[in-house]
């Protein structure tokens, strides 16, 4: 975890309103985000898929991630339990947040193989509509059947080698999102960067220094290469 | 896009125990498969056409110009935005903001309305936007020592000084080349499936084709400038020249966020190489002839190499294995086979081998390059749910068993910290204790493992990994990457990049010269590796007129 302040104040952008964004940048920037407010490194990825297939199921997931990108990261480590009632799993997300619960939803449906899967103690609910779009990239199908509550069977993978199939709307025209919506949650992401210093720089190991620490030179400036690029004497 | 995958017999490929060690994959150089090569052939071979469509540009390299690149079925136009060189504050590293030319390559014809909007937004770097179908956004300066030289030569109606010219190598070096998504580019995955820049990096290896081009024709506009009467700069000359590269850390990173393209590429580079060292060596016969031919070039090239290396293999050293694959042909007992032939060249270490194996790829090229159109990968890993514990904890045995190696109790595995800078996002690596705030950007993929068979291990062996990963989130991630590429063998180097003993250099290099293409890649501080992307590559004129597909390993030219 990090210390470092979370700025409010944002630098002021120009350009237009709406601004189209690749799935690259809203997997990098998702990642960012999550990993400021304190998700562990290996919970991360499989929730930003299920934002990214919200975001291309038009459930908004960006403006989801943040509004409530705390809540994701906080909750994001946090297990999840499952009873059976019948032909039914019932998963007790505990609090987690909806996103956040849903590879861990995807992951025991897929391994448990029940007719129904049921829902409960997830915030924000209502983005579990974004599971039946997420299921597909796992060989699932999952269709909705009143509140928290989905039908369930194996689905043949619909993978066509272009990735997976919830991103495919955004891996082709990408999509697009509220300008100031995209720069905030740009800015938030680049809280997982770390402030540059004089300590820093000379990490860059770009840097020549002198018998006394200063900086005479940089690699990759061709006058002043007294190391990589000197012609040797042949 | 088609990302299928080859069938190839893995039984082909080298022990991954022993060849994804770091410093083995240094030793891999560039071959016809590496992606600037395979760009520069299939351009000769198609015969694509660059046009200069405009050209404004002042007397101090101020202005804009216009390349159009006719590729079979496809127009793409190059964008040239030109600077006076400023020597306050220059800096090749990405944290820079002057640029000596900014580079943008797009779809389709380029207007007046994208160079404006191209213009505003790349400075901006990753504040930017790209307009619509742009493929690649670059940059790069001039060579501090060697473009004013061959300026004021041609200026004053001389060829510029070939001993300057072959230790410098470039007029022009890199400085960034971005696409496959960052700034509102295309995603390469979307590309169709007949678009000519479909393949790994070609997209970005014609825009660094089309700087090293902008890099002949600006040196020679301000000459002419300075003198209408200057000369141009002779055409072999012009081929000699590269474009420079510098690639540091960020490359690192790169092979860590990419194993399903490291394991394809690799795939593929062994089973051509495979294909190649099983076919009969037969004395005299036009392929014997042609690896001598090609033996002979690459000895003079390595030879004459002037440049140092530190944690890589001197080129001399290589030149000289080299020598020991020609004695072994002009033998009493010649090899049976091409393989055994440049196994000669084993008692020197495997440099040389993999230069003797680059040069059995050139024999039958259309053989070589038709494994070319299964690099592109779907690099999607997907988990398993369905699996059980103990498949689980056996599959880590079975191919995770080199994370053993390093004893994480030590601190010299865990002396640095790789972390990105908030200025302009520059890869940095320090002493953790330097960097107590900093986030741990490195693939730890020993920690990760021994981490994940810990908690695995008093786990049900007959529980589903959906089930383990439902009470163990964090360990998602590692449990997606291991299962998604199980069963393949040449995905992750086996390293510990957090190690004090870890050179990032090794892996750079496997990336710039193997991947790349690049010769001449040199080493500094362990961790910088400098080189040169088309050294004797043809130029555009070259490759409109469809004579310019022999040109690796080219020689010092003589002084004029």
């Amino acid at each position: 975890m990090t210390t470092m302040p979370e700025t409010t104040a944002l630098p002021e952008e120009t350009g237009p309103d709406v601004i189209n964004v690749s799935l690259r940048e809203c997997r990098l920037v998702g990642y960012r985000v999550l990993w400021h407010h304190g998700a562990p490194a290996g919970a991360i990825p499989a929730i930003v898929d299920a934002i990214v297939a919200a975001e291309a199921a038009g459930l908004e997931g960006l403006r989801a991630l943040h509004a409530d990108g705390a809540a994701i990261g906080a909750t994001a480590a946090r297990p999840v339990t499952y009873t059976r009632a019948g032909d039914e799993l019932v998963i007790d997300a505990a609090g987690k947040h909806a996103l956040a619960a849903v590879p861990d939803i995807v992951d025991l449906a897929a391994a448990l193989g029940d007719a129904a899967v049921l829902v409960t103690g997830a915030e924000r609910d209502e983005l579990l509509a974004v599971l039946p779009h997420v299921a597909p990239d796992h060989g699932l199908a999952l269709a909705p059947d009143g509140p928290g509550r989905f039908r369930c069977r194996p689905a043949t993978p619909s993978y066509e080698g272009s990735g997976p199939p919830s991103a495919a709307g955004i891996l082709h025209d990408g999509t697009d999102v509220p300008a100031h919506l995209w720069w905030a949650l740009f800015h938030l992401g680049n809280l997982a960067l770390t402030p540059d210093s004089v300590v820093s720089r000379r990490h860059t190991g770009r840097s020549v220094f002198d018998a006394q620490g200063r900086i005479v030179g940089e690699l990759g400036e061709d006058a002043q290469e007294p190391d990589a690029a000197t012609p040797a004497i042949r | 896009m088609q990302t299928a995958a080859p069938d190839t017999d893995p039984a082909l490929g080298p022990d991954p125990e022993a060849f994804m060690r770091p410093e083995r994959l240094a030793t891999l150089p560039p071959t016809r498969l590496s992606a600037s090569r395979a760009l520069i052939n299939r351009m000769s071979r198609e015969r694509w056409r660059i046009e200069v469509v405009r050209f404004d540009i002042d007397d101090r390299a101020r202005g804009d110009a216009l390349y159009r690149v006719h590729a079979p079925g496809r127009t793409f136009d190059f964008m040239v935005f030109s600077f006076e060189p400023k020597l306050e504050g220059r800096t090749g590293r990405i944290i820079g903001t002057d640029w000596d030319m900014m580079g943008a390559l797009v779809e389709g014809e380029a207007g007046e309305a994208d160079m404006r909007a191209t213009r505003a937004e790349f400075p901006k770097l990753y504040a930017g936007r790209a307009t619509p179908g742009t493929l690649v956004w670059c940059r790069s300066n001039r060579s501090l020592r060697l473009f004013d030289h061959v300026i004021e030569r041609l200026a004053s109606g001389r060829q510029p000084d070939v001993d300057e010219l072959w230790r410098v190598g470039y007029l022009m070096r890199n400085t960034g080349l971005d696409g496959n998504g960052t700034f509102g580019t295309r995603s390469y995955l979307a590309l169709e499936d007949d678009h000519p820049l479909r393949g790994p990096y070609q997209a970005q290896m014609l825009s660094a084709y089309l700087m090293r081009e902008f890099s002949f024709d600006l040196a020679e506009h301000l000459a002419r400038l300075a003198n209408p009467g200057a000369v141009r700069l002779d055409a072999d000359l012009k081929r000699l020249l590269g474009l420079g590269n510098g690639s540091a850390l960020g490359l690192v990173f790169f092979a860590n966020n990419h194993p399903a393209l490291l394991d394809r590429w690799l795939t593929l580079r062994f089973a051509a190489v495979a294909e190649a060292r099983a076919r009969p060596a037969v004395p005299g016969d036009a392929e014997w002839n042609r690896a001598a031919e090609l033996l002979e070039r690459a000895i003079a090239f390595y030879d004459e190499d002037p440049f140092r290396y530190h944690s890589f293999t001197p080129a001399a050293t290589v030149a000289d294995g080299l020598r020991l694959i020609v004695k072994a042909m002009a033998g009493a007992e010649p090899p049976r086979t091409f393989g055994e032939l440049v196994d000669a060249a084993a008692e020197v270490g495997p440099d040389a081998v993999e230069v003797g194996n680059a040069i059995l790829l050139e024999l039958r090229p259309e053989t070589t390059d038709a494994w070319l159109r299964y690099q592109p990968v779907d690099e999607t890993l997907t988990r398993r749910p369905a699996q059980r514990v103990g498949e689980l904890r056996e599959l880590l045995d079975r191919e995770y068993a080199w994370t053993r190696r390093f004893d994480l109790a030590d601190p010299a595995q865990r002396r640095f910290r790789w972390y990105k800078s908030r200025d302009a996002e520059e890869p940095r690596r320090g002493p953790v204790d330097e960097v107590p705030e900093g986030f741990e950007w490195a693939l730890d993929l020993p920690g990760d493992v021994q981490r994940l068979a810990r908690a695995l291990r008093d786990e049900p062996a007959g529980r589903t990994v959906g089930e383990f990963l439902a009470a163990h989130p964090a360990e998602r991630a590692t449990v997606q990457r291991v299962q998604g590429l199980a069963g393949r063998r040449y995905h992750s180097p086996h390293m510990n990049m957090l190690a004090g003993d870890f050179t990032p250099a090794h892996i750079v290099r496997l990336m710039n010269a193997a991947f790349h293409g690049l010769d001449k890649t040199v080493d500094g501080l362990g961790r910088n590796v400098l080189g040169l992307l088309f050294h004797g590559a043809p130029v555009a004129t070259d490759l409109a007129a469809g004579h310019a597909a022999d040109w690796i390993y080219p020689r010092r030219p003589e002084e004029r």
